[in-house]
């Protein structure tokens, strides 16, 4: 038996937290969310996630200048860290290749979230 | 004349034919005494060209010939004699097309003693036109270059400013966005969940998610009509109606609809208002719009505590709304009503919204002739208040019970 993969969802937003969790764990994933930047280090260390979905606007430290914080974290150095957004798209790229992050994943874009995540993540059943 | 230099942005485009100073003229024939004469009579006159049928001859420069005949035996020698005969005979002359900077420096290459001397200008077909004072050609073109260098600065100043509205607007495009898309997206997940829990005829989250999709698209069309308001406002379409209302109506929609906002916040919404079925005129919508706004920040910024919306009608419109929220900085309340400033930097702040609501307030208020105030203490709360003129129809209703 396997371990499920697990995602962790960084978001300030509740409405934004529920939704991912339901569409992910649909996927066969496992989920945990966290609603602050803060204490999102000890989070992730705690918790070495296969994949982070880091959203972007949050209070007092965005997750793009987060996501910058998280990779000079050696342990983190397999930890994929998508943002996840609702910001334009032209944009995203822009942090992503700023900030280091492995990509990004438009929070509209339903279909192909669960595409990349199945295909970062493998599929399951 | 000064007008067509100042429009010329080129000295090199500047044509001296737009600098003549004066264009009269005397024949070459004309007796040195009577040039004399006239130089003494007339001081200002400094120049005069030697001109037969409309052809330039040569030049009588006061100072030289004055001086030539103030030296010993000057004038009787030279009296009679025609004006050639002291002139100077090889002037400088010019096309009325050449430009300022190009006249200049031909003038300049002069010897020393002719730098000053005017210059006759020419015609396409050689004809004179007339003199140039090269005294003023230098004054011009000081004149010139300071003034293209105001205008370089202006010009300048004016680059910086279009970048720096350039900016506002474009983090406010980044901005609004996100605030459009974010409740969106919310409502399209939760409507994917809604389907995929239906059809597995599990509903016991259908509540909560229906809950979410309306405070969600109750949030969506806030920002989406301040933003149309906004822009009806800024082309100047805003048109001011008069209706009869009940205050008490009114009134009862903004709390309904600040209910939805609400969501699960523990926060206590009431109304204070003394005749809540007192009718009034005027114009209901914007008095709504206005009175929403305030009434929807109180519930975004207060995480506990009671929201008070007050109204008061009579030859005056007083609302009111109170808060126990975050409050407001003093230092901050000055860019309080300014479009696309916000208080906190877009990427972290704290609460949704597109920052436009109280710049829209304000400017509603002030549209139907009204003012606004605040009154806010950091931490504790914030109390808004508007007062708009009114007009009480012939009520009617007073006959009744
Ligand atoms: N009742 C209030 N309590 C505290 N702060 C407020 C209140 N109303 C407005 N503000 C502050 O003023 C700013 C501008 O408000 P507004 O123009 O309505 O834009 P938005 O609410 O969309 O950000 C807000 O971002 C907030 O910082
Ligand atoms: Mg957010």
């Amino acid at each position: 038996m396997t371990q499920p993969k697990t995602v962790l969802v960084i978001d300030d937003d509740e409405r934004h937290l529920l939704t991912a969790r339901g569409l992910i764990e649909a996927l066969g994933f496992r989920v945990e969310t966290h609603n602050s930047p803060f204490r999102s280090t000890e989070k992730i260390l705690d918790l070495k996630p296969d994949l982070v979905l880091l959203d972007v606007n949050m209070p007092a430290l965005a997750g793009d200048r987060l996501c910058e914080l998280l990779r000079s974290e050696p342990v983190l150095e397999n930890t994929q860290i998508y943002l996840y957004s609702s910001n334009d798209e032209d944009i995203l790229r822009q942090s992503v290749r700023r900030y280091q992050a492995d990509g990004y994943i438009c929070k509209g874009d339903i279909r192909g979230m669960r595409l990349k995540l199945q295909s970062l993540l493998g599929g399951s059943t | 004349m000064l007008k067509l230099i100042t429009e010329c942005h080129n000295l090199d485009n500047l044509p001296v034919r737009d600098l003549i100073d004066s264009s009269g003229s005397v024949s070459p024939e004309t007796p040195i005494s009577v040039l004399a004469e006239r130089f003494f009579t007339e001081p200002e006159l400094d120049a005069l060209p030697l001109v037969r049928d409309g052809f330039p001859y040569g030049l009588a420069v006061r100072n030289k010939i004055l001086t030539t005949l103030g030296t010993r035996f000057g004038f009787a020698l030279y009296a009679r004699k025609p004006i050639s005969a002291i002139a100077d005979m090889n002037p400088l002359l010019v096309h009325h097309d050449e430009s300022l900077n190009g006249v200049l420096a031909q003038a300049m290459a002069r010897d020393f003693r002719d730098i000053y001397d005017e210059i006759l200008v020419v015609d396409e077909a050689d004809k004179y036109v007339g003199l140039l004072s090269v005294k003023r050609l230098v004054i011009e073109q000081g004149n010139h270059l300071a003034q293209s260098i105001a205008q370089r600065r202006m010009a300048l100043e004016r680059a910086a400013e279009m970048q720096k509205m350039n900016d506002a607007k474009s983090s406010f495009m980044a901005h609004i966005t996100h605030e459009l898309r974010s409740p969106l997206h919310a409502i399209v997940g939760v409507i994917e969940l809604v389907k995929m829990n239906f059809s597995q005829q599990k509903l016991d989250e259908f509540p909560k998610y229906i809950n979410l999709l309306s405070t969600s698209s109750a949030n969506l069309l806030a920002i989406i009509n301040n933003i149309l308001d906004l822009s009806k406002i800024e082309v100047g379409r805003m048109d001011v109606y008069s209706e009869d209302f009940v205050l008490g109506d009114l009134l009862q929609e903004v709390l309904e609809t600040c209910q939805v906002l609400l969501g699960d916040k523990p926060l206590t919404i009431e109304l204070d208002c003394a005749q809540p079925q007192i009718l009034l005129s005027g114009d209901r919508g914007k008095v709504r719009q206005i009175l929403l706004n305030l009434a929807s920040n109180a519930v975004k910024y207060t995480d506990r505590g009671n929201i008070t919306i007050a109204a008061e009608g009579g030859s005056q419109l007083k609302l009111s709304v109170k808060d126990t929220g975050i409050g407001i900085r003093t230092e901050d309340l000055a860019n309080l009503f300014v479009a696309f400033n916000q208080l906190e930097d877009a990427k972290t702040r704290r609460y949704n919204g597109s920052g436009l609501g109280l710049t829209i307030t304000a400017q509603l208020v002030q549209l139907l002739g009204g003012n606004i105030s605040v009154d806010s203490t950091f931490g504790i709360g914030s109390r808004f208040d508007v007062q708009l003129p009114c007009r009480q129809p012939s009520q009617p209703e007073e006959n009744f019970p």
